[in-house]
Formats: C-alpha cells, sequence, structure tokens
C-alpha cells in the first residue's frame, strides 16, 4: 500500500507538469485541437533549429563518451596514481556554473590560436565537458564490476595489443554503463540554453533557444514545441536503448555479477 | 640447456621484497608447480615470466633467448587465471578462439581448432553458451583451452583451481595432467595447495618469502624435505626440538632419543628431529614398551580426528602434542584418555639444525 502511494505521487510529481502542458496545447477556447501541433509542420526554424540540437548532441555523445571511456581505462590499467585527479576533474563541471564556465569559455576562444566562439565545435567541446562526470561514474562503476585488469590480461596473453584488448574485450562488457553515459549526455544537450546562448546564440541556434524565442511570441505554439522536444527526446533515448541491446552480446557482460 | 630459464629474479613492490634470486630451470615438457603460502612470491615469479611484471633484477629465458623486454602478447605463453578470467561477452566457443582471431587464421581452421579443442575438455556441447550459463568447472576448462588454442610455447596456470570446490577441484586437477602430458607442453603451475602440487607435478617448488626452499619430484620433497619451512608447510609433521649429544642422541624432554644413522651434529648444538605422522607406531600401554625401534615415548591419547583412509591421534608427551596417523579400521583400538607408546625408526626421521635464518612455516 505504502509502496503504491510512493510510485503514484513519484508519477504525480513527474506527469502533472506535462500534462499540464499538454492540456495547455490541446485546449483553445474550449475546444480540443491539433492546429498548435500542425503548426509546427509547416515551420522550417522548427525543423532546422532541432537538427542542429540532435547534431550537437550526437557529437557530444559520441566524443564526450569515448574520450571518458579512454581515459578511465587507461587510468584504471596504467596509470591508477591519477585516479583522484581524473576524479576530481570530472566533477568540475557539477560545481562550476554554467554561466562562469561560459564566460570563462568565451575569454579563451574568442582570440586566436584558436577564435572558437560563435562555432558548433566550441559548443560540442563544451558540452562534452558537462558530460563527463556521466561518462566517468558510469564506465568506472562498469570497469570495478568485470575485473577489467584480468580480462585485459587474458586477452594479452593471447596476443591481443592494446586497442584490440580495449575494443573487442574491455567496451563490450562495459556496454551498459556506456550507454547509460549515452542516454544521460545526450537529454542533457537537448535541454541546454545557457551555454547555447552564450557561446553561440543566434549563430548556430539550438532548439531550446528557439523554444525560448517562440515561448515569448506565441505561449501556445512555444508549449506544443516544448511537448514535442519531450517527445523527439524520448524517442532518441529509446532508440540509443534499442541499438545498444542489439549490440553484439553485450547484456553477458552485465549478467556475470 | 634447459628450455626455460629463471635467472636470479628479483622484485621489490614498495619496500617489500617480492622475490629474492629466484633461479630455476624447467625442462621442455615438464609440469613443475610453484607451492608456498600467500605472499611467498610464486604468483609474482608466474607474472614475471609471463612479462605482466618486470623484475628488478634477474632475466627470463627461452630456448636460450632472454625474454626481457619482450610484451606479454609477444611471448606466446597462454595463461590460465585463478578467477574466471572468460571474457563475459563471448560464447566459449568465441573465447576458445580469440587467440586465433588475434593471430588472423582463417576462419574454417578456427572453427576446426575450437571443435578439437571443445572436445578435449570434454565440452563439444557448451560452445554456443556464455560463461554465465556454465559451471565454475566448466568455465575454467574454457579458459584452459582458450590458452592452449594459441599451441601456447608455455602453459602458465595461476592456481586455476582455488575457486572451485573440493571435488571439482580433484577431477580438474587430473584432468589438467592428462592434458599436459598428451599435448607434451611445458607448464608452469601456481597453487598454494600441497596436494594439487604433490599429485600433478613432474617436480615442485617450494617457495617461502620470495626465495625457493627446495626443489625436487613430489616424493622428494615431501620425503625428504630439507629445511625446516618445506617440512611443516608440505603434509603434516611432528617437531622434536632438543639438544644434540655426543654419540648421535639427541635430549627431548628428558628422554634419549637416537637421530638418523647419517645425521652429524656436533654435541651440544640444538637440533630438531622431525617425524611424519605416518611413520610413527602406537601400542596402547598394557607392558613394557615396544623393543626392536629404537626411539620410543611415553604419552597420553588427546582427540582422535577421523580424516577419513586414516584416523589422526594428537598424543600428549610430557606437555608436547605429537600426531600420529594409524588405518581408519583401527581408530576403536586406542580409547580416548588411555596410555600408549610412540615408537619410530630414526632412519624415519629427519634432523634439522636450526640456522639464524630459520624460517617459522605454517602447516
Amino acid at each position: 500500500m505504502i509502496q503504491r502511494s510512493v510510485v503514484a505521487l513519484f508519477l504525480l510529481y513527474l506527469l502533472l507538469p506535462l500534462s499540464g502542458i499538454l492540456g495547455f496545447t490541446l485546449l483553445d477556447g474550449g475546444r480540443l485541437t491539433l492546429a498548435h501541433y500542425r503548426q509546427s509542420l509547416g515551420d522550417a526554424e522548427f525543423a532546422a533549429y532541432m537538427a542542429h540540437s540532435l547534431v550537437l548532441a550526437a557529437g557530444t555523445v559520441v566524443l564526450g563518451v569515448s574520450l571518458m571511456t579512454f581515459t578511465t581505462f587507461w587510468v584504471h590499467m596504467r596509470a591508477r596514481s591519477l585516479k583522484p585527479l581524473l576524479e576530481l576533474t570530472a566533477f568540475l563541471p557539477f560545481v562550476v556554473p554554467a554561466v562562469t564556465l561560459a564566460l570563462g569559455l568565451i575569454q579563451l576562444y574568442s582570440r586566436p590560436p584558436l577564435p572558437l566562439t560563435g562555432t558548433a565545435t566550441l559548443l560540442v567541446l563544451a558540452y562534452t565537458v558537462l558530460t563527463l562526470p556521466f561518462a566517468y561514474r558510469a564506465v568506472e562503476n562498469g570497469l570495478a564490476a568485470i575485473d577489467s585488469r584480468t580480462l585485459s590480461e587474458a586477452a594479452q596473453s593471447l596476443g591481443a595489443g592494446w586497442w584490440r584488448r580495449f575494443l573487442t574485450v574491455i567496451v563490450p562488457n562495459l556496454w551498459p554503463g556506456i550507454t547509460s553515459a549515452a542516454l544521460l549526455g545526450f537529454a542533457l544537450v537537448m535541454g541546454e540554453f545557457t551555454l547555447a546562448l552564450f557561446l553561440v546564440g543566434s549563430a548556430y541556434e539550438t532548439y531550446p533557444l528557439y523554444l525560448n524565442q517562440v515561448w515569448r511570441t506565441d505561449p501556445k505554439y512555444g508549449a506544443a514545441l516544448a511537448v514535442l522536444s519531450f517527445l523527439i527526446t524520448w524517442a532518441s533515448s529509446v532508440a540509443i536503448l534499442w541499438t545498444s541491446r542489439r549490440a553484439p552480446g553485450q547484456m553477458q557482460g552485465a549478467a556475470l555479477r | 640447456m634447459a628450455f626455460l630459464v629463471l635467472e636470479g629474479l628479483s622484485k621489490t613492490f614498495g619496500h617489500t621484497a617480492a622475490l629474492s634470486d629466484v633461479t630455476l630451470s624447467v625442462e621442455r615438457g615438464e609440469l613443475v608447480s610453484l607451492l608456498g603460502p600467500s605472499g611467498c612470491g610464486k604468483t609474482t615469479t608466474l607474472r614475471i615470466v609471463a612479462g605482466f611484471e618486470t623484475p628488478d633484477r634477474g632475466r627470463v629465458l627461452l630456448d636460450g633467448r632472454d625474454l626481457t623486454g619482450v610484451p606479454p602478447e609477444r611471448r606466446g605463453f597462454g595463461m590460465v587465471f585463478q578467477h574466471y578470467s572468460l571474457f563475459p561477452n563471448m560464447t566459449a566457443a568465441q573465447n576458445i578462439g580469440y587467440g586465433l582471431r588475434v593471430a588472423r587464421r582463417p576462419a574454417r581452421e578456427i572453427r576446426r581448432r575450437v571443435g578439437e579443442l571443445l572436445e578435449l575438455i570434454g565440452l563439444l556441447d557448451a560452445g554456443e553458451r556464455y560463461p554465465h550459463q556454465l559451471s565454475g568447472g566448466m568455465q575454467q576448462r574454457v579458459a584452459l583451452a582458450r590458452a592452449l588454442a594459441i599451441e601456447p610455447r608455455i602453459l602458465l596456470l595461476d592456481e586455476p583451481l582455488s575457486a572451485l570446490d573440493a571435488k571439482v577441484r580433484v577431477t580438474l586437477r587430473n584432468e589438467i595432467r592428462r592434458i599436459q602430458t598428451r599435448l607434451g607442453i611445458t607448464a608452469l603451475y601456481v597453487t598454494h595447495d600441497q596436494e594439487e602440487a604433490l599429485s600433478l607435478s613432474d617436480r615442485v617448488v617450494v617457495m617461502s618469502r620470495g626465495c625457493i626452499e627446495q626443489v625436487g619430484p613430489p616424493e622428494e620433497v615431501y620425503g625428504e624435505p630439507r629445511t625446516e619451512f618445506t617440512a611443516s608447510f608440505i603434509g603434516s609433521m611432528n617437531r622434536l626440538a632438543g639438544v644434540a649429544g655426543a654419540d648421535g642422541t639427541l635430549a627431548y624432554r628428558g628422554q634419549i632419543l637416537r637421530l638418523p644413522p647419517d645425521a652429524a651434529v656436533p654435541a651440544g648444538r640444538a637440533a630438531t628431529l622431525v617425524v611424519r605422522p605416518e611413520a610413527i607406531t602406537l601400542t596402547v600401554d598394557g607392558g613394557p614398551p615396544p623393543s626392536g625401534r629404537a626411539n620410543v615415548l611415553a604419552g597420553t591419547l588427546v582427540t582422535r580426528t577421523f580424516l577419513g583412509p586414516v584416523v589422526r591421534l594428537i598424543v600428549d608427551v610430557d606437555g608436547e602434542y605429537l600426531s600420529v596417523d594409524v588405518p581408519g579400521a583401527q581408530r576403536r583400538a586406542y580409547p580416548q584418555g588411555g596410555r600408549v607408546w610412540l615408537s619410530f625408526d630414526p632412519g624415519a626421521a629427519i634432523v634439522m639444525v636450526p640456522s639464524a635464518a630459520m624460517e617459522d612455516g605454517g602447516t
């Protein structure tokens, strides 16, 4: 009974605001309508900015997760003494506020040798930093769970070099962790506002920026876009989960220990 | 020259000396086990041979070639680990074929070889199963097959049976010996289990505190331990510590015992007479001490422990507990608390003269 009430409260907490927005977008003058959703079909900006966000999210996930998986494994195997440093570094993005990070990055990248301010590249790099804590935790937990040292040594005794061991033995067994890191990173980028506003702004407008802009002029359409954004992020997450489930043999790693 | 030679290996971790000056030769086709308690340096030795550790001093030679600087992946040594080290994301067959895929062997050859190996380890039906669907014993069989698949020049086994239960352990160790003999493969086997080492090795290397105590065939290491550590670590031993007399005798707790005929201990030196429990004969004290055997002690039977084929009796001899093994069938012949005679042949005992560097080993 208590369990059920807790779950019900939790769902209410999560779904109430969403259903509020949903209701707001579906009702117009007391009548049910899909007009605000239909509006998005003819909206070229909607498609373009959504595409921007998806590209940024994909780039961030690929870069952030592969960087952190490799680094964490390398430190785990070869440089144990650096582990506290890595842990600290990986958690810095949690400590530094987004605005501070943005201002710092603008200072650094507004002039040569790397004039990146206003480019999507800088945004991907900044987002990669933001996803490090998630990627680090997920990979580190995975490494601790599979006795990666023994697995790596076993592969090594069978003739496998560093990259081969990493790609054929370590990565497949870290797959559940890598997947969750990817999901978190993806969702993070799809909803990120501050860095996008400060670093790139209108030069490479992202979906959250567009949403903010629409919301001011046309609240009904803005709310509909928010619901769409939620659905697209959710569908993408399901797609990531689905592809990773189909990766060869990945679930065995999770099932063993 | 021997096939595998370890030459003066030394290794220190932090301030702890893990190995000091370990030298050993292994002949082609031989199974040599490294036996000792945890922390004796046996695993470090194996890991140096595998290439996972670099010795501070000394070198490893294979067929006369120095392996220093050759990374593990280029040594061509198969290794079986203590913990299940199968790749969880691959089936048993894929695990076995891994080394062959790394070596870019043709797919057909890999399939054939994997099939042969699955048959060799008796798991022909289990090829498509994942490690978590196999029992511990089966996993270690697959790990063995995986190491053998690359036709290793040397097979290294790091306590491969220690995580298994007793019955599987015995079956599998016979299996390992059978396969090793059949393939004529040279093997180095690390274990802390003396029974395992004695039953499957051509030679046993007894190690303690980073040094080799004794190297020899199982019978020799068991029957003629050369150090007190070997004596106490392998099998059970009674240690009768006393002072040597002038004419090949030992004063032990107010009684005079004869030392083995070939022992030459200067009078007045402290010496220990070491006797295996099965070398002592027990007689119920109903009359005079048994004649014909030179060394006789009187004692009281304290406890009996049934060990299956034998019963171990603990006898209190003037405050010191000695162990005596008698056949299990005779266990009722010796009442607890009864007076008994212990007798043994001086020739069945070994004398140890403690030195400054004497080891004090456990059992």
